[in-house]
Order: structure tokens, then sequence, then C-alpha cells
């Protein structure tokens, strides 16, 4: 059944998937070349798919030359009203649509190639102007076609960026939703996003589970990635509040706070903790990579309403704690522990040398050095720390 | 398929020593936090080096400025020590150093001695003598430091302090604030340090002098030359002629990088050469009348016709 749902073959995606994980680990020097060779050749796929650069390059033409084709049609159409216009991006949209999986996906078998990613965005945004028009009366109608279209090129071509907009989408309709109800239901709003996510993360691991399959990895990380993310995020006290006074209007007199205040100093203080907590229990990276997040996030929280009065002395404590818990954690390590271990196991798979170097200068400084004038010699020219205390 | 593991193991695609450990990393019996001891460490830095430095601004009176350099020369020397401790001598190739936070260590030293080196130039005067060549200085010992100890964050660095001390700011946040270019002659200067990192780049590599600062060099140079080039085609005098100059030499660079399939500049000169392209085109072209139709069919018939062409080219770049 899975192989009529989705638009590629399975078994090809799974050779797919299987390789790039053993070259992922040739390159973290775990296989020998000759065992890489073998693989190769055993799981040789005909899915095509060039190197991400070409990809980019590959996305910007043919999403220019797809986007603009409605322009010469225009030309040709040239005395039609908007009903006229919505019908021909319907027509172009839906051909767009049977080029990219008819030419491309099915006979030449290209996955993720930048060319299909293109047809797919085109052809979905141009049939959604076709259905909704430009001023389309419910902005809930917007939010529903919006999902329906994304989660369709999830499903069908396993489509990434379609997965975290559909996710975006149907937490719009959550919102449209509520305010539209409006009284009790609109004040426990942030609950409500609580539980959702909550309950998103809890059911894509059930999810995970059952389907049993390779090929939905990266699926998952990202779906349980989002949850946990706008979890902290729907408890925090800072959206909450900034929130409630400009979205819902919520008007604020010195001396009162939001409803629920407490509630949500607490999750602000709590989530952090306990995902860290729960992260190392179960060693779980991603619980423990949204731990440090999500501290961070918090501490940032706390100090925008409680500024301390020596918010630099914080800064420098703050760091000389970090270089302190890293240098002991770094010793503490050096044998495994827990079944935690300070050594590289794999290599990062989104981390190259050469883009750490170019973060970390552009982050660190170095770019500062030109000295402006004689009052901030200091701050800008001696330790460029490119914007780092504003941060804290 | 649920185990990727699993399916190469009884496959015999790797051995039982191999299978046995990647299981342990695939079910988290064994967890690497790596990354993120990392990550702490050098948000701990990037604080309190800001931090510090605040500091000793504010209280510079109470504090005395002797005792704050010698404080800060006192941090530049046990940093040194550690440096030297497990540092290997200078070589022409990589150096690999198994100490898993030696590269933060020396880009903390680095800015320590930047900052000294500033702190010293205010104190004693010295800041109209050395106005012109304090970037240049700083410039220097990243240099130093980066060819010294092989580092490419600080060779990274020091790039970008060369670039302030001829003018600009090649940050990315100070291009979304706009306002970073301002003169014509800045264009220049800027295509000119563009091309001479990539002569640099091109005459280091040639003598085998550290071959894997290569990619630093390159993605600097080309991107300031292109980016230059292109502000000067589009806000400076004499753009027919900037857009010439950016034809050919990325008409030249595409050819070479796709040749040599280095990727990423060739999107680069791709993106360039088509900018210039059209540039050129729709300047040629008169702009009033029957030729306005023109215009609207340009782009999808180039950017079709090209997509098309590399797809018939797809086995030159196909990901190996």
């Amino acid at each position: 059944m899975i192989n009529s749902i989705i638009a590629y073959n399975v078994a090809e995606l799974e050779k797919k998937k299987i390789l790039s994980e053993a070259e992922y680990l040739y390159k973290s020097k775990l296989l020998s070349g000759e065992q890489w060779h073998n693989i190769r050749k055993e799981y040789a796929s005909r899915l095509y798919t060039p190197s991400i650069f070409m990809r980019v390059l590959l996305f910007i033409f043919s999403i220019i030359g797809m986007m603009t084709i409605i322009g010469p049609l225009g030309a040709l159409f040239s005395n039609i009203r908007e009903s006229g216009y919505r019908i021909l991006s319907l027509i172009l949209g839906i051909l767009i649509f049977f080029i990219t999986e008819k030419l491309l996906i099915k006979d030449r078998y290209h996955f993720n190639s930048g060319i299909t990613e293109a047809g797919i965005y085109s052809s979905l945004s141009m049939i959604a102007f076709g259905i909704l028009g430009s001023d389309p009366p419910y902005l809930i109608i917007c939010a529903i076609v919006g999902f329906l279209l994304t989660s369709f090129a999830v499903i069908r071509y396993l489509n990434l960026l379609a997965l975290i907009s559909s996710i975006g989408f149907s937490g719009w309709i959550l919102f449209q939703m509520i305010i539209a109800i409006g009284g009790i239901v609109e004040a426990l709003m942030p609950f409500i996003f609580m539980a959702t996510f909550g309950t998103m993360y809890w059911y894509s691991k059930k999810l995970q589970e059952k389907l049993q399959n390779i090929i939905f990895e990266d699926h998952f990380v990202i779906v349980k990635t989002i949850a946990l993310l706008l979890f902290y995020v729907a408890g925090n006290y800072f959206v909450v509040s900034e929130l409630s006074i400009s979205l819902m209007g919520l008007q604020l007199s010195a001396g009162y706070d939001i409803p629920f205040a407490f509630v949500f100093y607490l999750f602000t203080a709590m989530v952090p903790i306990a995902y860290f907590y729960w992260g190392i229990k179960k060693k779980s990276i991603l619980f423990i990579r949204f731990g440090l997040l999500t501290m961070a996030l918090s501490v940032v929280t706390f100090n925008y309403y409680y500024t301390l009065e020596f918010p630099m002395l914080t800064v420098t404590i703050c760091g000389a704690a970090l270089i302190l818990i890293a240098l002991v954690l770094f010793n503490y390590l050096k044998q495994i522990r827990n079944g935690f271990t300070r050594e590289i196991l794999l290599d990062d798979k989104w981390s190259s040398s050469d883009l750490t170097a170019i973060i970390a200068s552009q982050t660190l400084g170095g770019n500062t050095m030109n000295v402006p004038d004689d009052d901030f010699i200091f701050k800008g020219g001696s330790f460029g720390g490119a914007g780092a205390g504003g941060n804290w | 398929m649920e185990n990727i593991n699993k399916e190469l193991f009884q496959r015999n695609l790797i051995s039982d020593q191999q299978y046995q450990f990647l299981e342990a990393i695939q079910t988290s019996k064994i967890v690497s936090i790596y990354s993120e001891l990392r990550l702490v460490f050098y948000m701990g830095i990037m604080l309190f080096t800001s931090g510090i430095g605040y500091f000793a601004w504010q209280n510079m009176g109470e504090i005395g400025h002797l005792l704050c350099m010698s404080l800060i020369a006192v941090a530049i020397a046990v940093g040194f020590y550690f440096i030297g401790k497990f540092a290997k001598p200078y070589s022409n190739a990589q150096v690999i150093i198994r100490l898993v936070y030696f590269d933060y260590l020396l880009i903390l030293v680095s800015l320590l001695i930047i900052s000294l080196f500033t702190y010293v130039q205010v104190y004693f005067d010295l800041v109209e003598l050395l106005i012109n060549w304090t970037s240049f200085i700083s410039a220097a010992i990243l240099f130093f430091m980066a060819y010294r100890y092989d580092n490419r964050a600080l060779l990274s660095m020091g790039i970008t302090a060369l670039a302030a001390a001829v003018g600009i700011s090649i940050t990315p946040v100070d291009w979304t604030i706009g306002d970073w270019l301002i003169t014509s002659d800045l264009y220049l200067t800027i295509m000119l340090l563009g091309a001479l990192l990539l002569v640099v780049e091109h005459f280091t590599y040639q003598n085998g002098i550290k071959k894997h600062f290569r990619f630093t060099y390159q993605n600097f140079g080309l991107l300031l030359f292109y980016i230059g080039g292109m502000a000067a085609m589009f806000n400076g005098n004499g753009e027919w002629l900037y857009a010439t100059l950016m034809l050919v030499v990325a008409g030249i660079l595409t050819y070479f990088t796709w040749q040599k399939k280095e990727f990423l500049f060739f999107l680069y000169s791709n993106l360039t050469l088509y900018i210039a392209f059209t540039y050129l085109f729709f300047r040629m072209i008169n702009n009033e009348g029957g030729d306005l139709i023109i215009l609207t069919y340009y782009f999808p018939i180039t950017c079709i016709g090209y997509i098309i062409f590399l797809i018939q080219k797809k086995s030159h770049f196909a990901h190996d």
C-alpha cells in the first residue's frame, strides 16, 4: 500500500538511505574503503540526486523559470479578469504537477534534485492561488488549503519543507479556531497549544515505532524537534505575555500580570530542566540539545523581566561558569561514564570544519577591528564581541 | 526495512565488531556529547571575553590600567603554556591535535592578544600614530596564529580583519543593515581584495603550503570579488565595464569550477554570470515598444533552457 501512496519506489528509497548512511560512516572513518566500495555496488540506486550546491542552483533556476511562465501566458490572455487568472493558474499548476510527477520522478528517477522541489512548490502555490484567489473571504480557508496541499506533498513526495509548513498551517488552524470560539477557550490557549504539541511528540513517537521504516527517519526527527520546541515556546512566559498583548489585545494595568502568570514562570523554568533530565536519563541527545537551547532561552526570558544590577558581571560569571563546566565535563568524560563520552563517535552530519570556521569568525569578532572613535575603543575594538553581550 | 546496521551485517558488508559498535550507537548505549560540550565551551568564551572586556573598561579607574594589562598578559601566558603543551611543530600539512578544545583555546588566546594590543595602544597614546595600522596588525596576529597553529577559524577571522582594515565589513549581519558600500573606490577595493585572496590561495596551494586552507580563501575571495563587482554594476559608475568584467571572469570561472567539480564555487560563478548577462541583455535592448515583450519571455526561456542543459549533463555532477 505504501508503494502506491509514495511517488517514489520504496525499495529505491531504502537503497538510497542505506547508501547515504554508509557514506556518512565512511566519512567518519568507520568503514574501510573496500567496504564502502562493496556497499556502493550492492546498493546502487537509480534515484538521481545531485550534490547539494547543484541542487541549490537547479532549484533557483527552476523556480524562476516556472514562476515566470505565468508572465508570457498572462500576456497572451491579457484581457481576462481575476477569475480568469485563477483558472489559468490552476491549470498551469496542475500541468507543472503532472510534468514533475511523470517526466522527472517516474521517467527520470529524480529524487530531491532541486527541480522536483521547485516543481512541487511552484505547482502547489499556483494551485493554491487558483483556489483562493487574491482575496479569500476567511483567513482560516487559507490555512486549511495550505494544510491540505502541504500534507499532500509530505505524504506523496516525502518533502521535508512541506512537512514543516504543514505543521505550521495546522498550528494556524488551531489558533483561528480558538480565536473564533473565544471566551474561556481563548484564555486557555497556551495550555491547548502545549497539549497539542505534547501529543504531537508522543504520537509521532508511536507512529515511528509502528511504521518501522528507515526512509521516514528525517521526517520524525523534524516533527519531534518542532513539537518539543513549540511545546516549550507555548509555555514560555515572554511569548505568552507578548502574544496576549499584541494578538488578543489584552490590557495590562500597572501592577497586574497576565492570567496564570505563575504557571508560565514555572513552565519557563521547569521545561528546560525537565528536558535536560529526561535527556540524561533516557540518553537522548535530542532532549539534551533541547535542554541546552531552552535553558539559554529561559535565561534570556528571566533576564528580560528581572534585570540584575550588574548585567555585564552576570555575563562574565555565566561565561566563566560555562567554560568551567565544559572543561570539567571534558575531563570527567575521558572514560565512558553512564554511556556518555566526550569522543566523537560519528562526525556530525551537519558540521564541517570549514563552516564552523566561518561561523566562529562571524560571531567571535575579528570583523569589528576598525576603531571608530575613542569612546568605543574598548567596546568595539578590543574584544569584538559582535553583539554577544546584547543577547544576554 | 527498519535497521540499516542489521541489514549491512546480514549481507556481510560490515564485520561483527563494526555491527556491535554501530548498534551501541543506534540504541543509545553509548552517546557522544562532543559537539554539545564544545558548544558550551564556545558560548562560555564568547560571554567571558565580551564580559571581561566591558568590565575592564568600566572599572578602569579602580583597577588600574597596568594591573588590568598584566592580568590579560598573565591570561595569555597561561593560554600559551597550554598551547605549547599540546601543540605540534609547524608543518605545511594539516596538523591534527587530539585535545578536543584546542581550537577554541587558540581563539581565546588570539582574542586576548588583540585586546591587550588595543589596550596598550590606548594607554600609551599610540592611537593617532597607529590608527591606520590597528586592523592590519590585528589581521597579522590572526594570520600568524592561524598558520602557526593550523586553525581555519582564525584564518577566517584574519581575513575579516584584513577586510576591515581596507575599510569594509564583511559580516552578513551588517549587510542586512545596509549602508555598507559608499564610494565606488570601495567596490574596486573589495574586488581587488577578493582577487588578492584568490591569488594567495593559488600560490600557497601550488607550493603545498596548508592546502586545506584553500576553501576558506576561495570562498571569501570569490564572494568578495563577485559581490563587489555586482554592487559596482548596480550602483557605481562605469557599470558597462563592471558588467562585462563580471561576465568574462564569471564565465571563465564557471568553466574551470565545472571541470574541477567544485560545485559551491560553480554556483557562485554561475549566478553571477547569469545576473551579469541578464543585466547586459536588458541594457542592450530598447526598453520601449515591441522589445518589451522579449523581457516577458526572457526569464522562462533562459531558465528552462538552462535547466534542460544541466539535466543533459547530469552524469557530470551526480552525487558521489
